[in-house]
Formats: C-alpha cells, structure tokens, sequence
C-alpha cells in the first residue's frame, strides 16, 4: 500500500555500523573471554576461573579491590556532601570559579594525577617541604593504601558534587517550610524529607564512584605498590605484559568483566530514579548567602579552602616543576624551559626530545583519527535509532554502549592477543591503537549525539517532508545544524578520551606508538620528572581546550 | 481540490481505524472527537506519515497513497507548530519554496504576501523561539501556505494557546481558508471550534466516523448518540417502551410525543432534546409537560442552567435570566414534540 522507501526496516541501515563494532569490540573481547573458560590444551575448562577463585593470592586481590573502591567511595561522597549542600543551597561571589575548579578532576587523565601527587605529596614534595620548613618533618603518603585512596577522593568527590547538587538544587524550598510547619526540628527535617529526596543521587553517584574506582588503573599501578597493594586491573596487566601468561589473564580478566558489567547494570537500574528526579520541579533562585561570623560560615570557608587545596595543588606542581632544571644532581633547582625547547625542537638530539615530540605527535594523530571514526557511527546509529523503526530499540542501544562496562585493561589485553594472531606488521601499528581508542570511547560520544537527537522534536522532520524535503535533504537542512552541539561536544570527548588514554595503549604498547600518557608514564618510571612535568603540562593544556570545548558546546549538560 | 478517502483500513495494536471520508473542493471540514478517536492518524495518513492496510486517498481522483510525504503537496501544520529553530521567521517560510528551486524574486514575494495574510509584516529576521505561541501559530500556518499547496491539513492548530487567543485565531484561519479557497482538513477535540468554523463535521468515535454532516444538523439533529452526546449541553432520557406510529416514547418523565425517531436503532434508546429547548410552564396540563424540583441552579448572566430532579432522572434546562426560580421550587417544563429526538446507541447501516 506505502510507498517502497519506507519498508526497508531500521536494522538495514544500522549493518555497517553493527559490523564496524563486532569488529572493534565483541571480536576481540570474545576471544579473551573463550580463552579464559579454556584449558591450555584448547579443551573447554573452568580450571583456570576455579584456580584463580581457589587461590588466596587472588582473592586476596579482589578483595582488596572491593576494599580500596568502597573506602575511596565512602570519603568521596561524605566529603562531596557538604559542597552538594552549599552549591545547590546558596549564590555567593566565587561560585562559578569553584564549579570550574571542581570539574579539573574530570580532564585530567589519570597518569597527570598521578604525577601530581607524586610531585605534591612526594619524599621532596611541596607538602613536605612546606612540613620541613615549619619543622614538623616529613610525612609519608605516597606509595601506600593513604594515596590510592586520597587520589580516588581527587578524582571522585566532585563526581558526587555534582550529582548530588543538582538534585537537591531541585527540591522545592517549600517541603523544608511545610515539614517545618508541622513542627519537625531542622535535623528531622533532613532526616525524614531531604534525605529521601537525595537519596537516589547519593544512591547513583555512589555506584558510578565505586565502578571509577574498581576499575581504576594508572593510580593503583603507579602509587600502589607491592602485592598487596594491587588490584584486579593492575594484576591483568601484569600477569600480561610481565609474566606474559596470557591464559590466567584471561582468566582474570572474565572475572572482572563479569563483575563490573555487573556494577553496570545496577547502576544503570539505579538510572529509572531519573524520572522521579524529574518530577522535582527547579524551585526559584537561591538566596544570596551572605558571610556572616559564625560557625557555619567558618565551615564553608574552611571546606572549600581544603578541597581546592586538594584539587588545584598535584597538577600546580606539575606545571611549576616543567619550568625548573637542575645541571647536576646535588645542584639547586632553576627556572628554564630546557624541556620544552627539546620538545619543540626534534632536530635536536636526545633520547628525551626524540620521544617526547613523537609521542605529542601520535597522540594528536591518533585522537583526531578517533573522532574520525566515533562521528559518523555514533550518527547513524543515533539516526537510526530515533528514527526508524526497531524490533529492539532498546538491546541495540545497549549493544553500542556496552564498552562502557568492559575496562579498558581488558580490552587493551583483547587487543594485544588479537595482535600475536595478526600478521607482524600489524604489531603495533597505529591502527590497532585507533581502533582499541575508538571502541573506548565510543559509547561516550554515542551518548551526547542520541541523546541531542531524542531532543528533536518529529514533527520537525515531519514539516520538512512535508514541505518537500527528501529523508537526506531533511537530514542535512533541519536534523545536522540542530544536533551540531552534540556532535562537537561528542567529538571532543573522543578527542579528550583518545589523548589522556593509557591503559588499553600501554598493553599494546610498541616504540612506535608511544603516546604522551605513555611517555609520562615511562619517565616517571626512570625519575625523569622535569621532563614528565613538560609533557604533562601540554597534555593538561589540550585537555584544558576540550574542556573549554565541551563547557561551551554543551556546559556538561546544566 | 477535492480529497477523497476510501475504505481505509488501518490497525495499530489494539486501535483500528476504519473510515470514509469526501471533502469538496474548498470545503473546511473539522475531524471532530475525544483523543484515541482516531482524528489525527487519519490526518498523517493523508499526509503520508502513516500508512493504511487497506484503503485509497485520492486527491482529485488521483490515487496519492504511493506517494512519500515529500512528494504528497499537502500544506501541514502541526500541533507544537514544528518551526524550524535554528531559523529565521523568514527562513523557515521561505525552506519550502527553496526546495521548489523558485527564483528569488518568486520567493521573496511570495513569503511577504504570507506574512501579510497572517498578520507579521516585519517579523522577517525574528528567531522563532522569541514568538509568542499565537505568532508561531501564524508561522506554521504562512509556512504551510507559501507554496499553494492543494490541501491543507491542521493538527489541533489551537490546543497550546489559551481560550481567548484561540477564539481570535480560529476566525484567522477560517478567514484565510475562505481567502485561498484551499481544501481544508482540520483535527481538533474541541466542540465549539469545530462548530465554529467547519463547513462540516465529521464526528469520530472509537476509529470510526458515526456522523458527518453540517454544524447545525449535527447540533440540533444529531443521528447518533455519541454525537449528541459530545456536542453541545444535552438531555438523553432512556427510552422504556416506543410507539412509532404514534410518534410517542415512554420515558421515566413521562409519555413523550417526539418529531424523529431513528429508523434502524441497535441497543437502548433515548429522547434526546437540547436544555434551551425547554420551556417554563404554568403547569397546566399539556402535553409534553413535566415537573420536578430544582437541585442546581447556576447563573451565567444572560441565562440560568438548572438541574430538575423529575422522578429519579435529572432534566438539565437553560432559562433566560428573567425567569424567577429557586433552589428547591418545584418547576413544570415543556418541550415541543419537534425538538425530540429518539436515537440510540448505535446505528445498523
């Protein structure tokens, strides 16, 4: 009866897009996952899911794992609390350069806080020779349960900031003056109205921080230390790229995916609180808070006094320690822009300039290769999925996303096996490295994209069919201009996602792939930190642009 | 431009649409019913953004239903407007026109005559979002417009605005309508608009078209329950038992002499008569009389509706202000045998 054009079902057009990521995804990832529920004969086995199940070393770790990410949850939120209170409660002069500040954990990879705080919280750190100079003496922090934690904190507590004040921001100031009213006191006010109204927020920002640091990775590996301070992800990459047992690894690593798509799903089942969050309407402005001698005053001052502290000091020093050199070793520390004059200048020789500017060079190659990619798929899907009609809207988007829930360890670890398979002209080609950043990042660029097209009303496209448009004429004219913003801001967090990533890079890691996570990681390795500090402070500096980027194109979603 | 439905046939889930439908050249008829009735699946499918199962749309006796919506030149506007917001007031006029490749001085002159006719001279380089819903209203309706389509279509153009604009607009359009003599089909669940300035009305229940007719037929001899139902304030009293050769009903208030009676009626029937039909009496004993007492009584200024409680059925009335009553007096009303009507549930046709 229809015309033919509109039968070909949406499943059609989404076939590149499902081959494209069998391809960069669920290939790769099964042959890790088979490879663990098998023996070393090639005989399907449980030996090696039960041998490390059975075994005390590995438990050990996986309970350590647990351990580590509910403690570092536990702080995050308690210390994020207050802040969630303050900044959905009250307008004061500083706030946006606080909610700026709050978001630098955001972009900064990892490896760059793990440099800072070896630099802030270090034997010579800023903090001890602030200590030293006030003759209290050195405190130890780093390389211990203390800094994996504090660090996780860094990362983590604007996380609950964030969520949890938007929220609250959102309860009506008028249930407060009923409950009031009715003669509650302010602490039962909390208990019985505020605090079920949060909940769902602390609820989600809780899962989302015990996942961060369940999976976490650059930290655990660099400021653990010593068996007992290591993680599921961490004995991954060792058993991978150190005992070179990629059988057990495997093993290792269904376990650990097992459980974090998990944590995933009851996140995402935490999500349907969403609707509820929605049904609180945005109350009228907040009054101005006005600074007053008392105790609350000097709380909230103090508060954030620390946690700027917190934020702002690990990658300070990294930027002030680029501009410094020492001739020899005993020598005082001087001013100079020695390091980025060798990065800058591949002519002159060195091992460091050499590495340095080619890595600077991958990484900006390889992230814009991965926008490259991400855009157009992460497009047609969200098209397709908003457009068309699916038999199962819902498991195709999920089948997009699902890299969210495998770390990136693991898929760096089904990326180096893929890679013995290949022809050895395939090891460590840039490809790989692309390809593994894009399967990364694409769920996160795929997000902003379908959710700005679920922004566009139908009947848009409708009054430009019915006024004449062809599906395409439609497409470029009315849905591209309107979805810009999220196709810029999706771009750019491929682009952030691409530049600060190392995990899945250092399992695939060869001379000629080195990125500047990688190099980072290799000079602190050999104490080389003025030079690490260069390229940290560039690679902040890019990843400050994507901020800036992402603020302007979407503000992060406010 | 006439337009022509034939036996469409359309299910989705539960829903089925089933109906036929004959709209003349320059003709403004309203699909009139509650939401679910059906009104604006039939609208997309003559736009060609939903299909049907079985059935043709003919436009000037040529069969459009293979046709994509792009290719269909119907005029649309939509219920939420759909104004393109990344564009001008002039942009989104002048997008059809530009598909249609027409030359600028062609474009140009044609979007200004537009916005002339609904009233937006100088609105050219305004951003959409900036309008006031009335404004954008006039929009959609100029965009539709510009490239003469041969038909236009209105999605409960009104619905977002609030009574008084809609009174105001609803003239507009059937002014412009008139102006361009364009066929138009016009979706909307409320009674009044439709009233107001359709040339006929088909009334839709349940998928299914039970009337089309002119207002005041529908209003003052509606055929069907359902639609005396929703149109208009209306007294439907169960039929006990019926006479027709005398052209007598006996009801709860009383043997009522009646003008109609329905020919083929299937299941309860009713004596529907309109409450400003009714008239106060002296209570002298004629026929069609009957008495009650008054349990609501409300004033609206130049007329008083009232609640009479006659037996166990309540009779609603509309008196001119003058008549002196209370709450609770007991009240004798009359109604002429030629303003009942028996009618029933459903029809057999």
């Amino acid at each position: 009866m229809n015309y033919t054009g509109r039968k070909v079902r949406g499943e059609v057009y989404l076939i590149p897009a499902f081959l494209f990521m069998l391809l960069i995804f669920y290939i790769p990832l099964s042959g890790i996952l088979v490879k663990g529920v098998h023996s070393e004969k090639g005989s399907f086995s449980l030996e090696g899911i039960i041998g490390i199940i059975g075994s005390s070393y590995y438990r050990k770790i996986l309970i350590f794992t647990f351990f580590q990410a509910v403690v570092s949850t536990v702080f995050s939120v308690l210390i994020g609390l207050p802040g969630a209170w303050v900044m959905s409660h009250y307008s004061f002069p500083g706030k946006k350069l606080i909610r700026a500040v709050i978001t630098i954990p955001f972009i900064l990879p990892s490896i760059l806080v793990v440099l800072g705080f070896v630099l802030f919280f270090g034997k010579n750190g800023v903090l001890n020779n602030f200590l030293n100079t006030l003759g209290i003496g050195d405190i130890k922090i780093l390389y211990s349960f203390k800094a994996i934690i504090i660090a996780h904190i860094f990362y983590n507590f604007p996380i609950a900031i964030r969520i949890i004040s938007s929220l609250w921001a959102k309860i009506p100031q008028s249930q407060m003056m009923a409950a009031q009213s009715l003669g509650a006191g302010k602490i039962r006010v909390f208990r019985t109205v505020t605090l079920h109204q949060i909940l769902p927020a602390v609820l989600t920002s809780s899962m989302i921080i015990f996942i961060y640091c369940f999976m976490s990775f650059a930290i655990i590996l660099v400021l653990g230390g010593g068996p007992e301070l290591t993680t599921v992800e961490v004995e991954v990459y060792r058993l991978a790229k150190v005992s070179l047992d990629l059988n057990r690894g495997s093993s290792l690593a269904l376990i650990q995916s097992t459980l974090t798509l998990l944590f995933m799903f009851i996140y995402s089942s935490l999500e349907k609180y969403k609707s509820y969050e929605e049904k609180l309407l945005t109350s009228a402005n907040k009054p101005k808070y006005t600074l007053k001698f008392d105790l609350k005053s000097l709380f909230i001052i103090l508060y954030f006094i620390l946690i700027l502290l917190l934020i702002v000091a690990p990658p300070f020093s990294v930027v002030m320690e680029s501009f410094k050199e020492s001739r020899s070793f005993a020598a005082e520390k001087q001013f100079s822009l020695y390091w980025y004059k060798q990065i800058f200048n591949p002519t002159s020789n060195g091992t460091y300039s050499k590495i340095a500017f080619n890595s600077l060079k991958n990484s900006l190659f390889y992230a814009f290769a991965t926008v490259l990619m991400t855009i157009p798929i992460s497009t047609l899907v969200s098209w397709v999925i908003t457009r068309k009609k699916l038999r199962f809207p819902a498991v195709t988007e999920l089948f997009f996303l699902l890299p969210l829930g495998i770390s990136s360890v693991i898929l760096g670890l089904s990326y180096m096996r893929l890679s013995n398979m290949l022809p050895s002209t395939f090891k460590g080609s840039a490809m790989l490295v692309i390809l593994v950043h894009t399967s990364i990042s694409l769920p996160l660029v795929f997000k902003p994209v379908l959710s700005i097209f679920r922004k566009i009303k139908i009947s848009l496209r409708e009054a430009a069919l019915n006024l004449g448009a062809s599906s395409f004429r439609t497409f470029l004219d009315i849905e591209l201009p309107l979805i810009k913003s999220g196709l810029l801001t999706g771009a750019t967090f491929a682009f952030a996602v691409s530049i600060g990533e190392m995990n899945a890079t250092l399992m695939l890691s060869q001379p000629g792939t080195t990125t500047l996570p990688i190099a980072i990681y290799r000079l602190i390795g050999s104490y080389k930190f003025f030079g690490a500090c260069a390229l940290g402070t560039i690679l902040m500096f890019i990843c400050l642009i994507a901020f800036l980027a992402i603020d302007r194109f979407d503000g992060f979603g406010e | 431009m006439s337009i022509n439905l034939k036996s469409i046939y359309r299910k989705i889930d539960e829903f089925t649409l089933q109906i036929s439908l004959e709209v003349k050249q320059g003709e403004l008829v309203s699909l009139l019913g509650p939401s679910g009735c059906g009104k604006t699946t039939t609208l997309r499918i003559i736009a060609g953004f939903e299909m049907s199962d079985r059935g043709t749309v003919s436009l000037n006796g040529r069969d459009i239903a293979h046709l994509p919506p792009e290719k269909r030149d119907v005029g649309m506007v939509f219920q939420d407007y759909a104004l393109f917001p990344h564009m001008t007031v002039y942009e989104n006029i002048a997008y059809g026109p530009r598909l249609r490749k027409w030359d600028k001085k062609r474009i140009d002159d044609s979007v200004k005559r537009f916005l002339k006719i609904v009233h937006l001279e100088g609105f050219e380089k305004r951003k959409t979002e900036n309008l006031s819903g009335g404004e954008q209203q006039r929009v959609a309706l100029a965009r539709a417009l510009v490239t003469e389509p041969q038909l236009l279509l209105l999605d409960e153009p009104l619905s977002a605005l609030d009574a008084k604009l809609r009174k105001s607009l609803r003239k507009e359009i059937r002014r412009i309508q008139q102006e361009l003599k364009i066929t138009t089909i016009y979706v909307t669940h409320d009674q009044e608009e439709a009233l107001a300035i359709s040339d006929r009305i088909a009334v839709m229940e349940g998928g299914k078209c039970v009337q089309f007719d002119r207002p005041e037929i529908l209003f003052r001899e509606p055929s069907h329950l359902f639609s005396a139902g929703f149109i208009g304030n209306s007294n439907l009293i169960e039929v006990q038992s019926l006479n027709r050769a005398e052209s007598e009903a006996e009801t709860a208030i009383g043997k009522l002499q009646v003008g109609f009676i329905s020919p083929n009626m299937i299941g309860k029937a009713f004596v529907f008569f309109r409450p400003d039909k009714c008239l106060k009496t002296n209570g002298t004993g004629s026929s069609n009389t009957f008495s009650g007492v008054i349990v609501d009584d409300e004033y609206s200024g130049t007329h008083r509706s009232l609640e009479i409680k006659v037996e166990d059925v309540i009779v609603k009335a509309l008196l001119f202000d003058n008549s002196t009553c209370k709450m609770g007096d007991t009240i004798h009303l009359q109604i002429a045998p030629e303003d009942c009507r028996v009618i029933s549930e459903t029809t057999s046709e």
